[in-house]
C-alpha cells in the first residue's frame, strides 16, 4: 500500500470528506447515546418501553453513516488490495493501474448515486414512509446518493492525483 | 453459457483482477455486476441496484461493525491497555518469559473490549512493546508476541470477524460470541505455554523482571476494573440476552467514550483521531461487503453454491476429510489474501457445503461450530507469513525490526495455533458446550 497520497498538503476535497466522515461518526455516537438512553428506560432500572421505533433511527443512521465514510476510505487509499503480484512492477505502471481503478471505481459509484436517485424519487412519489415513526422514506436514501455521488467524485480526484504525480 | 462455466469464469476474472490491484471490494462489485446482467439482463440489474446499496447498509444488525470498531478505537486511546498490562506483569513479570506471558494476558483483556486484531496489536505495541524490549527480550520474539497477542482481539469476543460471518450466513452473533470463548481463552493458554517453552529453550529470549513485593501488586489491579466492567456488560449483556449486539456495541462504545473522558485521556483531537479511523476501517469492510452481495447475487443466480454443496454431499467423501480440505485452503488463501475478503468470497460457496455434510449434528451447530474454525483459521492468517497483517502493523510501529525477524518470532506460535485448529476441528464440544449452556 502506498501512502504516498497522504504526503501531499491535504486540498479541499480532502478537507470535506474529513468533515463528511467526521459527521458520520458524531451521527453514529448519537446514535449509540439513543440506544443507551432506550436501554436504559427498558431496564428493571426505569421499566419503561424504549425509545419508539430506535430499530429504525439505527438503521438509517448506519446507511448514512457508511455512505459518509467511503469518501475519505478512498481518499486515504484504505480500500483493500493484493500487492503481492505487482511488486517488481515500475512505479509508474503500479501508479497507471491503480488510477485505471479509481477511475472504475468513480464510475461504479455512479452508477450507484444515479440509481440510488431514482429510487428516492420513487419513494418520494409514492410517499412511503417507516413503519413505526412514519418518517420519509425518501430522505436517508436520497442522502446516500449524494453521498455516493461524493464518493465518485473522490474516486476520480485520486485517479488524477495519481496521473499528475510529480517524478 | 452455462451457470457453471459462467460462475468459474467469474471467479478466474475476479482473481485475475485482484492480482492487478483491484481493490477487493471493486473486483466483487464489477464481476459480479457483469455476471448479473449476463444471467439476468439489464433491466433487472438496474433494478436490482436500484435498491440494494441502501437496503445492505441499512441493516440493523451490520451497525454492530462501525460501533464495535468505535469502541475498539476509544479503548485503543483509553489507557486501559497500559493498566491491564501493568497489571499483569506485576504478577508473573518476574518469571522468565513472564513479560511476554503478561503481554497475552492483557490483551485477552483487552479483547474483551475490542473486536479489531489490528487495533489490539496497534495499542499493544505502543502501550507493551517498548517495557519488553527496555527488558532486553529478542526484538523478533518480543514483536511476535505483540502481533500474536493482537489476533486475541478478534478471538476473544466480541469480534469484529464473527459479525462479518454471522451477517454473510444469516447466523446468531450472540451465540457465535458464546461459542468463542472457550477457544479464545484456549488460544491464550497455548501462547502461554508456547512463551513458556522457547523461554526455557533459550534463555536470552525472555529475560525476568525484577519481582514487586507482594504489596505494590494488589494496588495494581485496581486499573483491570474499568476493562473488565466494561467486557462484563457487553460481551455478559449480549451473552445473558439482555440485549442485541447492536445494542451491547453502542453501549459499549458509549462507556468507552465516558471512561476516556472521565480519564481525561479522550480530548477533542483523540475523539476526532477515533473517528476518522473508525470511519476508515468500516467503510473498507462496507466496500467489500457491498461488492460481496452483488457477487453472490450473481453466484445465486447460477445455482453453483447449492449444486456444489450437493455433488460434495453425494461424493461420499468423509465429511471431516472435506471440512480439513476446506479449511487447509483457507490457511493458504489466507497467505495472499486478505481474510475479511477471503471469508466473505468463499463463504457463499463453502457454507452450504459445510452445513450439508453430515457429522452427525444439527446443522445450526455445524453452522456455530465451522464459524469458529473460521475464525481460528483468520488468526492463523492474520500472523501468518508472507502476509501478516498484524506483523505490518508491528512493524510499521517497531521500525528498527526487520520483518523476517518478526516471523521468525511468530512462527512457534502458528505452530501452537494449528495444534488448536486440530483439538476444535477433533472437539466441536469446546465451541458448542458454552452455546448449550446458555441457550
Amino acid at each position: 500500500m502506498t501512502d504516498r497520497a497522504g504526503e501531499r498538503p491535504p486540498s479541499r476535497i480532502d478537507a470535506v470528506a474529513e468533515a463528511v466522515a467526521l459527521s458520520g461518526g458524531v451521527l453514529l455516537i448519537a446514535v449509540a447515546t439513543m440506544v443507551v438512553v432506550s436501554v436504559t428506560l427498558r431496564s428493571d432500572l426505569v421499566g419503561k418501553a424504549g425509545v419508539p421505533g430506535d430499530f429504525e433511527l439505527v438503521q438509517m443512521a448506519t446507511a448514512v453513516a457508511a455512505f459518509c465514510f467511503l469518501p475519505l476510505c478512498q481518499l486515504r487509499r484504505g480500500n483493500i488490495f493484493v500487492d503481492t503480484f505487482t511488486l517488481k512492477l515500475p512505479q509508474r505502471w503500479r501508479d497507471g493501474i491503480d488510477a485505471l481503478w479509481d477511475v472504475v471505481y468513480g464510475l461504479a459509484m455512479a452508477l450507484i448515486a444515479w440509481r440510488l436517485g431514482v429510487g428516492a424519487r420513487s419513494a418520494l412519489a409514492s410517499g412511503e414512509n417507516t413503519m413505526v415513526l412514519q418518517l420519509p422514506s425518501y430522505m436517508p436514501i436520497a442522502l446516500c446518493a449524494v453521498l455516493a455521488g461524493f464518493v465518485s467524485l473522490a474516486a476520480f480526484v485520486s485517479a488524477s492525483r495519481l496521473l499528475r504525480q510529480p517524478r | 453459457m452455462s451457470g457453471a462455466s459462467l460462475a468459474i469464469t467469474g471467479f478466474v476474472v475476479m482473481l485475475a483482477l485482484m492480482a492487478l490491484r483491484l481493490p477487493i471490494g471493486l473486483a466483487m462489485l464489477v464481476v459480479g455486476s457483469a455476471g448479473y446482467i449476463q444471467l439476468n439482463g439489464l433491466e433487472p440489474f438496474l433494478n436490482y441496484i436500484r435498491t440494494t446499496p441502501y437496503q445492505i447498509f441499512a441493516n440493523y444488525t451490520l451497525s454492530v461493525i462501525p460501533l464495535f470498531v468505535l469502541m475498539g478505537a476509544f479503548a485503543e486511546r483509553s489507557g486501559l491497555a497500559g493498566d491491564l498490562f501493568k497489571a499483569a506483569s506485576a504478577f508473573v513479570g518476574h518469571r522468565r518469559g513472564g513479560l511476554g506471558m503478561a503481554m497475552i494476558g492483557a490483551c485477552t483483556g483487552f479483547g474483551a473490549i475490542c473486536g479489531s486484531s489490528v487495533a489490539t496489536t496497534a495499542t499493544f505495541a505502543r502501550a507493551a512493546l517498548p517495557q519488553l524490549r527496555s527488558y532486553r527480550y529478542d526484538p523478533g520474539f518480543a514483536c511476535g508476541v505483540t502481533a500474536v497477542g493482537g489476533t486475541l482481539g478478534i478471538l476473544i469476543p466480541p469480534s469484529v470477524i464473527l459479525v462479518v460471518y454471522a451477517i454473510s450466513t444469516e447466523q446468531n452473533i450472540a451465540k457465535l460470541f458464546q461459542a468463542a470463548l472457550i477457544p479464545g481463552l484456549m488460544a491464550a493458554t497455548f501462547y502461554c505455554i508456547t512463551i513458556w517453552i522457547m523461554s526455557r529453550l533459550d534463555g536470552t529470549l525472555a529475560p525476568a523482571h525484577e519481582r514487586l513485593p507482594w504489596r505494590a501488586r494488589w494496588p495494581l489491579l485496581i486499573g483491570v476494573i474499568p476493562a473488565l466492567t466494561v467486557a462484563v456488560i457487553v460481551v455478559g449483556g449480549i451473552y445473558g440476552g439482555v440485549f442485541t449486539p447492536t445494542e451491547g456495541a453502542s453501549v459499549g462504545a458509549f462507556i468507552m467514550l465516558l471512561i476516556g473522558l472521565f480519564r481525561r485521556t479522550l480530548g477533542l483531537s483523540e475523539i476526532k483521531q477515533a473517528i476518522l479511523q473508525t470511519a476508515e476501517t468500516s467503510a473498507m469492510i462496507f466496500a467489500i461487503l457491498l461488492g460481496a452481495e452483488v457477487f453472490n447475487a450473481f453466484l445465486a443466480l447460477t445455482q453453483v453454491p447449492t449444486a456444489a454443496a450437493e455433488m460434495i454431499a453425494a461424493s461420499g467423501w468423509a465429511p471431516y476429510t472435506v471440512l480439513v480440505g476446506l479449511l487447509l485452503f483457507y490457511i493458504v488463501l489466507g497467505g495472499v489474501m486478505d481474510e475479511l475478503a477471503m471469508i466473505l468470497l468463499t463463504l457463499p460457496v463453502f457454507f452450504p457445503i459445510v452445513t450439508a455434510l453430515d457429522f452427525g449434528m444439527p446443522t445450526d451447530d455445524i453452522a456455530i461450530w465451522f464459524g469458529i474454525l473460521v475464525l481460528v483459521v483468520v488468526g492463523i492468517g492474520m500472523t501468518c507469513p508472507p502476509i501478516g497483517l498484524n506483523v505490518f502493523v508491528v512493524a510499521s510501529l517497531a521500525r528498527d525490526v526487520p520483518v523476517t525477524r518478526i516471523y521468525r518470532g511468530v512462527l512457534p506460535f502458528v505452530a501452537a495455533d494449528v495444534v488448536r485448529l486440530a483439538i476444535c476441528v477433533a472437539f466441536p464440544a469446546l465451541s458448542l458446550y458454552l452455546v448449550r449452556l446458555l441457550n
